[in-house]
């Protein structure tokens, strides 16, 4: 079961890396949280612990529906639904996140805990999504994957209180709010949400 | 074979053997600019999809001594696949020479892809026999992360392969958009039902080394009389799912360009690149 989870885990965060339509980054983006979530239940099924299932109710809720909701809406807004022109293209993406995940595994093949190891190789695709995409809304979701690796490390830890894990989660809720406003402006005052345009506010 | 049409929902299960025994038939009728390629292509590509069909376990496997390479059935649908793309530029059209190249271009990306899949299949068990991979993999119980990612990898390795959906259509006949169809355009007759006949069987070999390689549950592994029959029926159970599948897909998807098709290819090494490392390390 937790492998099968963990297979939906890595091959959405290979195919969030090259895709270029933003409905389809948002799909994977919907299934990776949902089986972090499913994982973080299962944990609590396990343990018996209440951290655990409330860590897991609030981000399928956070994640599943109203983060996904955002965006939708603010693609809508805008009228753009696919990024054409990336700094790293398709073909190198895809290569250069089998290669992190590689290295994540590689490194710390000494531990036997599977969830720290597909976290770090979540937070390498993600920095990954926000370096090579220019539009400011696939930042945002890279973000976003970053924040699930780290709910996924440190439901590995297992030592952080529930407060700290709450607070993480509604971080990322808050950034997806901020940033759906925030991007609107952006569209707002530059006609586009390519960051590149950002450069004319040197002045 | 019988369900592989299931996505056209409506026509009759056996109308592709009605086809085909229309088309065999008729008589041969080849192009006076063709060489003799044209006229041996057919025979020798359905003589190497039959082949390759004695190669794999059905519902039955073994530890013995057989014949069931993994790199024979590879280069035996290399086989296929050369005298496809001879046939294509040897009928001296247009289109055939079209889909020639691009049929190379597709096979070009998703070779080093199958060669993934072997490599991974030979460290989880230490054998390239397809009956040895299919009888030490039935005794796995919980399947690990690994196994599933280059499972993924090989349902989308045998779309590319059998020119499915998301990188062919295999019914259409229009010119900017066939790729496989394109390179049997001028053939006809008994040559076309060989050609048409040599496709499902490969789309169904195809089909059984999934289902005997990945998810080998059930399969016979005596030679009794009620492990047989367990065999048998799980067997059509998983070739219907599968099929039912690759159904869904062709629906539900539209045909990707050329070039979009082709960035599923890096996508799939690098998951293949993942499933190695995960294999190896843990």
């Amino acid at each position: 079961m937790i492998q099968a989870l963990l297979t939906i885990i890595l091959i959405s965060s290979i195919f969030i890396s090259g895709v270029r339509r933003i409905k389809l980054i948002t799909a994977g983006f919907i299934f990776q949280s949902a089986a972090i979530g499913l994982i973080v239940l299962k944990l609590g099924y396990e343990t018996g612990k209440v951290d655990y299932y409330i860590l897991g109710i609030l981000t399928i809720v956070t994640k599943v529906i109203i983060i996904p909701l955002i965006i939708t809406r603010s693609v809508k807004k805008l009228k753009i639904n696919r990024e054409m022109e990336l700094i790293v293209n398709a073909f190198v993406s895809y290569i250069i996140t089998g290669i992190g995940i590689m290295i994540a595994f590689g490194i710390l093949n000494k531990s036997q805990d599977n969830f720290l190891k597909t976290g770090i190789a979540l937070f390498i695709i993600g920095v990954l999504l926000m370096v090579a995409r220019k539009k400011a809304i696939t930042q945002m979701i890279g973000f976003l994957i970053f924040e699930n690796g780290i709910v996924l490390f440190e439901t590995s830890l297992s030592k952080m209180s529930l407060v700290i894990e709450a607070g993480i989660v509604f971080e990322g809720l808050m950034l997806a709010l901020i940033m759906g406003i925030m991007i609107f402006h952006i569209n707002k005052t530059f006609d586009s949400i390519n960051t590149d345009f950002f450069e004319n506010l040197k002045e | 074979m019988k369900a592989t049409l299931r996505g056209y929902r409506g026509s009759s299960v056996v109308q592709p053997y009605y086809d085909l025994s229309k088309l065999l038939k008729k008589g041969r009728v080849i192009s006076n600019r063709s060489s003799f390629i044209t006229t041996i292509g057919p025979m020798v590509i359905l003589g190497a999809t039959i082949t390759t069909a004695f190669f794999i376990p059905v519902f039955y496997t073994s530890m013995e001594k057989t014949i069931g390479n993994l790199f024979i059935l590879m280069f035996a649908f290399g086989i296929v696949k050369m005298f496809t793309v001879l046939i294509g530029l040897d009928s001296s059209s247009t289109f055939g020479g079209m889909g020639s190249s691009r049929e190379s271009f597709i096979s070009m990306m998703a070779e080093p892809l199958i060669l993934f899949l072997m490599i991974f299949l030979y460290i989880e068990t230490n054998d390239f026999n397809v009956f040895h991979i299919s009888f030490i993999n039935s005794k796995i119980v919980h399947y690990d992360t690994a196994h599933l990612i280059t499972m993924v990898t090989f349902v989308i390795a045998i779309l590319a392969e059998n020119a499915r959906i998301p990188f062919d259509n295999p019914e259409t006949h229009l010119e900017l958009t066939m790729m496989h169809e394109a390179m049997i355009l001028d053939l006809s007759g008994s040559d076309l039902a060989y050609v048409e006949l040599s496709s499902y069987i490969k789309l169904i070999v195809y089909l059984i080394i999934l289902i005997n390689c990945f998810i080998p549950i059930g399969i016979a592994t005596t030679f009794t009389i009620s492990a047989l029959l367990i065999g048998f029926i799980s067997f059509i159970f998983k070739l219907l799912f599968c099929l039912l599948g690759i159904a869904i897909i062709e629906t539900t998807f539209a045909k990707s360009r050329l070039f979009r098709g082709a960035e599923l290819f890096p996508a799939m090494i690098s998951m293949g690149i993942v499933a190695i490392t995960l294999i190896y390390i843990l």
